[in-house]
Order: structure tokens, then sequence, then C-alpha cells
């Protein structure tokens, strides 16, 4: 049995003075009424042999009391084995080493290596490991369970080798996010005072490392976090970062320039390099354009004239100590040239609010594009598009059978068509194109107008009106229309369904390619289409969906992730090169950008050179850039507790007294032995009261 | 004590009731008449006959006196019925002053000093009543409790009787400050007899004393003892609380009995010596005495002193 303040036991020396008392005071027998006092005088209390004899168990009574008492007030309490087996508790220790694009400077990855080796040593024979690095996740090299396994010997030389294998990459920093979650990593539970848990975070400590996270949040109690700071002393930093809104691109290109607040420099130099470099250097280039930003401040700019068509290309910006921010990849813009071929009765510069009327305002030019149309020729067995293919086919009209037969073909390949069907005759005619067995068209029975009954707003075309708020077709209204039995159109996807339930808008997969069936036309004949509201981003839609002009960003940051699928390419794979190397991925997969520079996307790689390929600029997190360190203190304000780097051996040895200390408490409280000897003080004293009044009357009544 | 020979033989012969059984009398009176009776039966046993008071005259016989003291040759030679009368049948006035302490309420025997003297007290006032002497009684304790002028009369001594047997009170002997009140309430001479156990301080003894007697008063002491106060039989050792005061001792009597019994002799000697100095008779009796022979002692000791008043007066 312990104690937890066994000074307390001294207390027991009080059973002297019951044996004392019972030894040397004199009890009187009993009482004797006299007639006067006034001739005697009190007598001393002496000792008798014959007393002792007679109140032993009034004395053992006492005894027992004051012992009670004072083991209660001792605290005692039993040691379970684990605590009488572990006099100095175990530790976890988990690094986590920044591999984030700050760690990218000269020096800092020697120096964070060379400090977890420091780490690695030090680690005693009962102690656990888990080294993982981390940017905006965390990646576990060694895992403690390997740790545990490996002979002791070995260890240190592990943890060198497993980081050997490893560089810095080209992501932003959430430190704040990852350490939380890696307080989640240790395998010891939170109640446990036998084993101590140190998280050892390596990092530069760049103030864009988002350790904000770390104020929102309650860190573990019993988890110490150990900060070695790689950082360099001074070290300034000047980074360049585009300004534009990637989703929204406009024929102008801003970038912000940003001087840190220690820097001894502000002139600097930005030029264009060429696109397909990602190499950074450090040498002043006369052919740039001087730049002046003082430290601790940012300038917005435009940048110099672009040497490339379209300002696309690599910015550099050189004249500071660090360089590994110094590159703005820019994706430019580059206005694609689409070409709609459109099959109808209507001259070009129709004015009868016909089909054609309509259909140049409907496609606008943008930066993006500009669109043409052209008309297909009743004799022209192919559109004359200069041996071009078409980005989109209207049919407005009953084809030649040549004609017929080379959009069938042109489908067959990947080729995308609408067709509007003009009437019952003409609108049979897609039956052909389809491939399906002819099947009667009738005119529709409309009593004043129709409208749409039923619409499905899953679809990608009709995506764009789910909100309610553009999700009302009541004012689209139907003078004439074909009427198809769904029954006959197996394999179309219904967009749209009039009143009466036949298909209004269907798509149906042709070969690789697709054809949008519309049962009416916009003409002013046929219904209010044209002048709906909208008529324009439904027709665009379709556009962009046969044309594969998708609303994808060119520009990107390091981290993000790209759907393949959203290119349009539409094959199995996509080729990719950056940096002079080219890969292949799945074309329905996600591509993350591990690293900043130019990509570009083609469905092989001999057309990665051609005017098919996409361009894709991928960029540093401006946050990373930020590279002044913050100080630690600001951890500790966060509620961490921290820890010192090199604490002295007493100072373990104290922290270890003193977790066996809260150890010995919380048994003792579980215990709680004391509040048993304070009931059995209590019944003690109880029954010594009893007992001597009983002997007192005993004695007065023999007396008298 | 056992009476010796010689104490024997000066006394009359033991009535026929001891003195514990006559104690076990509830009733003062005839417990009182029990003693006079046995005195009575063993004057007449006793060879010794009559007591030390000298004859002084004749009176005429009434019915009902006692044929005892019929001058039988005055009658042979005279056919005259007429009774001795003796000095103290005649022109006596006695107060009998009773200690009613708290302290005379101890006893070791079956009664108290108390009922002792209470029972004294009683005796020596129904023969004085017998003889047709005047009786009154004053009860002290702090102070005079209670108040009888003396008187012959019918019904007077029952009347005194029935307050003797006041229970004791009072905290304290104030035996000399009630000495010092009887002095001044005391208007005519007379006999006082004292009954205490004078436990309380004897500082002013001799002054009250004196002071009683320069009022013309003769005094006869009766120091009433427990055979305990004597001897302090006492083994064990417990607590000793004090009678009259209620005050608590601790008392190992093993080695206090010794001190007490030459403290308590002194005491006695104190006593003694005042009486002397004022030629006041002392008698010292305890409980065990027989009654009878207290009373033996009275009439010896009031006969003297009753001499010795003529003695003066004729001188």
């Amino acid at each position: 049995m312990s104690f937890l303040a066994p000074l307390y036991l001294l207390a027991a020396l009080a059973i002297g003075l019951p044996i004392a008392f019972h030894l040397i005071r004199r009890t009187p027998q009993g009482r004797q009424v006299f007639s006067s006092l006034m001739f005697l005088n009190p007598s001393p209390p002496r000792m008798t042999r014959r007393r002792w004899l007679e109140d032993w168990l009034l004395m053992l009574l006492r005894v027992a009391a004051v012992l009670a008492l004072a083991f209660a007030f001792a605290r005692p309490f039993l040691q379970t084995v684990m605590t009488a087996v572990s006099e100095d508790p175990n530790e976890e220790i988990l690094i986590l080493v920044d591999r984030s694009a700050s760690m990218q400077r000269p020096g800092y990855w020697d120096r964070a290596l060379e400090q977890v080796r420091l780490i690695a040593q030090k680690v005693g024979p009962r102690d656990s490991l888990q080294l993982q690095m981390f940017d905006t996740s965390f990646e576990t090299l060694l895992s403690f369970a390997e740790w545990d396994q490996l002979a002791p010997g070995v260890r240190v030389q592990t943890v060198q080798d497993r980081l050997r294998e490893s560089v810095p990459g080209w992501s932003e920093t959430e430190t704040g996010k990852v350490l939380l979650e890696a307080t989640g990593q240790f395998r010891s539970e939170a109640g446990d005072a036998s084993i101590r848990q140190r998280l050892v975070l390596v990092s530069d400590l760049q103030a864009g490392g988002g350790w904000e996270a770390l104020s929102a949040s309650v860190w573990p109690e019993q988890i110490r976090l150990q900060v070695l700071d790689v950082s360099q002393p001074g070290e300034s930093n000047a980074s360049i970062h585009l300004a534009t809104d990637p989703r929204n691109p406009t024929s102008e290109i801003r970038v912000r320039l940003s001087n840190t607040a220690n820097s001894l420099r502000d002139s600097l130099t930005l030029q264009w390099k060429d696109p397909f470099t990602t190499e950074a250097g450090n040498a002043a280039n006369d052919s740039g354009e001087r730049v002046y930003v003082p430290a601790g401040q940012s300038r917005m700019m435009a940048p110099p004239v672009a040497p490339v068509e379209g300002l696309r290309g690599t910015l550099q910006l050189s004249g500071d100590d660090v360089v590994f921010d110094n590159l703005c990849y820019v994706a430019g813009l580059q206005p694609r040239k689409l070409t709609i071929v459109y099959a109808g009765d209507e001259p070009e510069d129709d004015s009868s609010q016909g089909l054609r009327f309509f259909l140049s305002p409907a496609f606008p030019k943008d930066a993006t594009r500009t669109v043409q149309i052209i008309p297909w020729a009743p004799g022209q067995a192919a559109p004359d598009i200069l041996d071009q293919s078409p980005d989109w086919v209207i049919i407005g009209k009953t084809l030649s059978p040549a004609q017929r037969d080379w959009l069938k073909s042109w489908l067959q390949q990947g080729g995308e068509a609408l067709f509007v069907a003009r009437d019952a005759a003409q609108g049979q005619s897609v039956f052909d194109l389809l491939s399906l067995p002819s099947a009667p068209v009738e005119e529709g029975a409309v009593r004043g107008h129709a409208l749409l009954g039923k619409v499905n707003l899953d679809h990608t075309v009709m995506r764009q009106f789910r909100d309610p708020r553009f999700s009302d077709f009541t004012k689209l209204r139907f003078w004439k229309y074909r009427r198809f039995d769904a029954a006959t159109l197996p394999r179309g996807d219904v967009i749209a369904e009039f009143e009466e339930g036949s298909p209004a808008l269907v798509e149906f997969p042709v070969g690789q390619g697709r054809l949008v069936l519309l049962a009416s036309g916009w003409n002013r004949d046929d219904s209010d289409l044209a002048v709906w509201s909208k008529f324009v981003p439904l027709m665009n839609t379709l556009l962009e969906q046969a044309c594969r002009i998708k609303g994808i960003s060119r520009q990107w940051e390091v981290g993000d992730q790209l759907e393949l699928a959203q290119l349009g390419f539409k094959t199995e794979s996509v080729t990719i090169r950056t940096d002079g190397q080219t890969v292949t991925h799945p074309g329905d997969s996600l591509f993350q950008f591990t690293r900043p520079g130019l990509y570009r996307f083609a469905v092989s790689e001999a057309e990665l050179a051609g005017p098919d390929s996409i361009i894709m600029a991928v960029n540093l997190p401006p946050a990373e850039s930020r590279t002044e360190p913050y100080p630690v203190e600001l951890l500790a304000a966060a509620g961490i507790p921290l820890e010192e780097a090199d604490q002295p051996l007493a100072q373990i040895a104290a922290r270890a007294q003193f977790q066996r200390q809260l150890l010995q408490q919380e048994l003792e409280a579980r215990q709680q032995w004391w509040r048993w000897l304070l009931w059995t003080a209590l019944v003690l004293v109880g029954l010594e009261s009893v007992l001597g009044v009983w002997k007192g009357r005993r004695q007065t009544a023999a007396a008298t | 004590m056992e009476p010796s020979e010689a104490t024997r033989n000066r006394y009359p012969a033991p009535g026929f009731v001891d003195l514990a059984t006559v104690m076990q009398i509830e009733s003062l009176e005839i417990r009182t008449r029990a003693v006079v009776d046995g005195f009575f039966a063993g004057l007449h046993r006793s060879p010794a006959r009559g007591f030390s008071v000298e004859f002084t005259e004749y009176r005429q016989y009434v019915t009902g006196d006692d044929l005892r003291y019929l001058d039988w040759r005055l009658l042979a030679r005279s056919d005259r019925y007429q009774i001795k009368q003796f000095e103290d049948e005649t022109n006596l006035r006695c107060m009998l002053v009773v200690d009613n302490s708290r302290s005379m309420n101890y006893g070791s025997l079956s009664y108290t000093k108390a009922d002792y003297a209470k029972t004294l007290a009683g005796t020596l006032a129904y023969f004085l009543h017998h003889q047709r002497d005047a009786v009154g009684l004053f009860l002290i304790s702090d102070g005079i409790d209670d108040f009888l002028p003396a008187r012959y009369r019918r019904g007077h001594l029952q009347h005194l009787l029935g307050s003797l047997q006041q229970a004791p009170q009072g905290t304290g002997t104030g035996l000399i400050s009630s000495l010092e009140q009887i002095a001044e309430r005391l208007q005519r001479r007379g006999l006082i007899v004292l009954i205490s156990d004078l436990l309380t301080p004897l500082d002013d003894w001799k002054t009250r004393l004196d002071y009683l007697r320069a009022t013309g008063n003769e005094v006869i002491v009766f120091h009433i003892l427990d055979p305990a106060e004597l001897d302090f039989p006492f083994q064990q050792a417990s607590v000793f609380v004090d009678a009259e005061t209620g005050r608590e001792l601790y008392i190992d009597p093993a080695g206090a009995r010794v001190s007490y019994q030459q403290r308590f002799q002194q005491h006695l000697q104190q006593a003694q010596a005042g009486c002397e100095h004022q030629g006041v008779p002392l008698l010292q009796i305890t409980t065990r005495t027989p009654l009878e022979q207290v009373l033996f002692d009275f009439l010896r000791l009031e006969s003297d002193t009753s001499r010795i008043r003529r003695r003066s007066s004729i001188h």
C-alpha cells in the first residue's frame, strides 16, 4: 500500500496519548459524598497496574480510532501492477516534415533531413516513432508499427533512407489542418498517462502555411508540440502571381508582384521566357522590364508585351534571393473559330423570321470564339468549308441523298447535328439518319397553341434551367409541331415533351456522334422559341456540347484536379505534356496538377502540337510565396503546449515524476480508501463513547 | 467506639431498645418517647439512680404526676401527697439550637447525623417538656431556618417535633452568624443547647460563645460526629463530593487519611478550646453514642450549670 501524503502517518504517534492517559490518569472508582471537604486536599493521579488491565478494550478502541484517522489523512492507495512497473512513461513521437513548395528553397530540405535524423537518434528503446510528410495532406513514410518491428540498430538508418527517397513538392501548406489530423495518428488513448505523446513539426514556418486553423480548434492536452524551424534567418523573397480571374477571361492579363518586408532589394526585372521551359534563372536579363516593388509592398501591373500571340507563356521575375516562386505561367487567350453548317432553304440574308434569320444572333462573337455559319448548298454532297470538318450541323430542310449519306458518315465519326423537323414529311427523314425503320410523323393537333408538358432538367442541355427562377417553360408556345411516336424512337433520350406526350427535343447517339431532334422550328410560324428568353442559352449549350467548348478554366494552381472528360476529347486516353515529359491518362479520370508549368492536352502525342490541343497553365498558390516565418509563440497563444527542442534530463525526469504523481492521484481518487478509514474512525469513536459511558455508570453504581 | 467499663458504670443501664432500632422509627415523636422511656427505665434499674439535680421544695401532688417523685416518707408521716421538686424542674427555659445544614445530612450508618441530632433534640425537648420546662427551637443552616420560642403549653411539643422534621437546607453552615442572630433574638435568659457537627470555620467561635454567655445564657454544646468523619475509613480513590457545597475533589484515601485526621483533630481541639475558654461544656459524641447516655450527660451538665448559677446568685 502506498500513500499520497505519508507525512500524515506521523499523526499515528498520537496513539501514545490514550496509552499514556490510561496508564497515568487514575479514573476514580466512583463518587463519594462526604460531609465536608474542608479538611481534605485533592490527591494527585498515579498509575496502577490494575487500572490499565481493566480498561484495555477502551484503550484499544481509542488507539484504533487515532490510527484510522492518521491513515485516512495519509490518503492510502493500492498500486496496480501497471503503475508499479511503469516508472518512466514511454513516448510516442510523430514527426511531420513540411514538403510544400517553400521547402524548395536551397538548404531547407537538407536542414529538415538533419533535424529528423537528430530526433530519430534520441528516440529511446521503448519509445516509438512515426514519420510523415505533409503539404495539404500527409503521407506516412514510416509508421509506429513499422518502427516497432525494426531492429533498434537500423531504425535511424531506415528513417534517413525513407527521407532520402522523398523530395519537396510544389503544393501549398496547410499546417493547421494537417497538425490537427495528425493528432489522431497516435496509438495510445488520451487518458493513458503512461505514454507521452510528442508531435514534432519540421517546417520553415512560413506565414502563408495555414497555421490559423489551429486557433479555431481545441488541441489535445496530452500531446506536446515540438517545432523545429528550418528557415534561413534574414532571407527575403519577391514573388509574381497572376492577378486575372481565370473564370472570367478578358483580353487583358495583369500580374501581382510582392516583396517581403525584410527585403533589401526593391528593384526587380520582369520578362517573358520560352513558353515550354520552367527553369527560372536568377540573373538579370537586359531584355526584361525593370519594376520597382518596395519591401513589404505589392504592385499590380500588366506584363510586358508577349512574344507569343495570345499572350501565352512564362513570366519570369528576377532580382531576389528566392527563385522558386519567380515564374508565372500564363495560358493566354485562344479564341476558337467555330463553324456551323446550316442546311436550309432560306437565303443568308433572310428576313422572313425563318430559321436562318434567328441563327446568327444566337451565336454572338466573344473572346473565346467566333462562330461562322456556312450554308450547305443543295448541290454539295459535303459542306464547303475548305476540307475542314464543321463543328456543328443544323438541318432545317430535306437533305439530298448525297447530303444524307455524308451526314450519316459524319455523325458516325463523331460529328454532332441538330435536326429541325419543319414538317411531317421532312421530319420523317430523320429515321433514315438514325438508321431506324421509318415511321409515320403527323402534324400535331394544336388548339390555339401547345406547350411543353415535361422537361428533363437533369439533362446537360437543360441543367442550366434547374434554378426555379429559370424553370418556367409556360411562356414557350408552339403553334405547329411534328408529332413523333416515342415508341418509334427507341434510342432517344427525351429532353422535353409536348403536353400530349410526344417528344419535343430528343437526343440520339449516332456512332461516335450525336443527333438532336427538335420536333418544331424556331421560325415564327412554328413557335415562340426564337424570341423566348431561353433560346440563346439553349442553342449555345447545344453548340458547346457539339464543339467541346466547356466552361473550364485555363489557369490552375498546383494541387487542383481536372476532370479529363471536361476536355471533350471523347477518347479512351488523353495525352498530357509538361516540362518535357509526356504522360497518358484514361479519358475519364481525374488529373491532378502536381507542379507549376504549361500543360498541353491532346487526344494523342501527335496532336499535342496541333490546333486542337488545349493549353493550360498551372502556378504556385500565392500563399506559398509568403515565406516570412511566423513566431512560434503564435502556436502557444493558440493553446498548444510546446516542448523545448533540447530539454535537460532533469526536466525530463521531473516531468516523469509529475506524471507518476498524477497517476497516483488518479489511483487514489478511484480507490478512496480514506472514506472507509474515516467511517471506521467514527464508528470506533462511537463505540469508545458508549463503552466509556457504560463503564462510568457501572463504577458510579458500584461506588454508591 | 464502645463505651469503657468506667463509662458503663457511670451511666444508667441502657434501655430496652438499641439506638439502631430506635433510629428506624420513622415518627420523631415516637422515637423520642422511646428514648426517654428507655432512659427512665434505666434510671429505675440503675443503682446510681437519679440525677444530680438538687431537691428544692415540695409541691402538691396532682393526678398524673410521676409517683417516683412522690415523697413517700412525708406521706407516711403526714399523710400528705407531695411531689419533690428539683431545681431544674422549675424556671428552666431551654432553647434547642439544631444545625440543619446539608453537612448534617451525611451519615455512614443507616441514619444520618441530622437524624441523630433531631432525635437527640426531640429527646431533650420531650424530657424537658415532661419536666414542665419551657423548650424552644432554633433550626439553623445558612441562617435561622425556623424559630419556636420557649413555651410550655399544650401542643407546643408536637409543634416543635414537627419543625425538627424539616429536611436539611442551605449550602453552608452559617453557625457563627446564626449564633449572633440567636443572641440578639433571645430576650430572656435560659439554657441554650447547641446540637451541631461544627463543620464550619471556627474563627469567631469563641466570640460568639462569649456573646451568648454575656447575655446570661447557659450553653451546652453537643458536637455530633459521624464515625466515618473520625476514622475516614474509605479505601478506594474516588471523587469526593461535599454534601454541603457540592464541591468535588479527587481523593485517594490512602494518601489523604493521615492529613485529614490531623486537620480534623485540630478542628476538634479548636472547638473544645473555644468552649473551655467560655466555660461552655462541649460533648463530642458520635452517631453511635446511645441517646440515653447523651441525655444523662445532658442532665448532669445542666445540673452542674444550674448549681453554679445558684451559687453565683447567692454570692
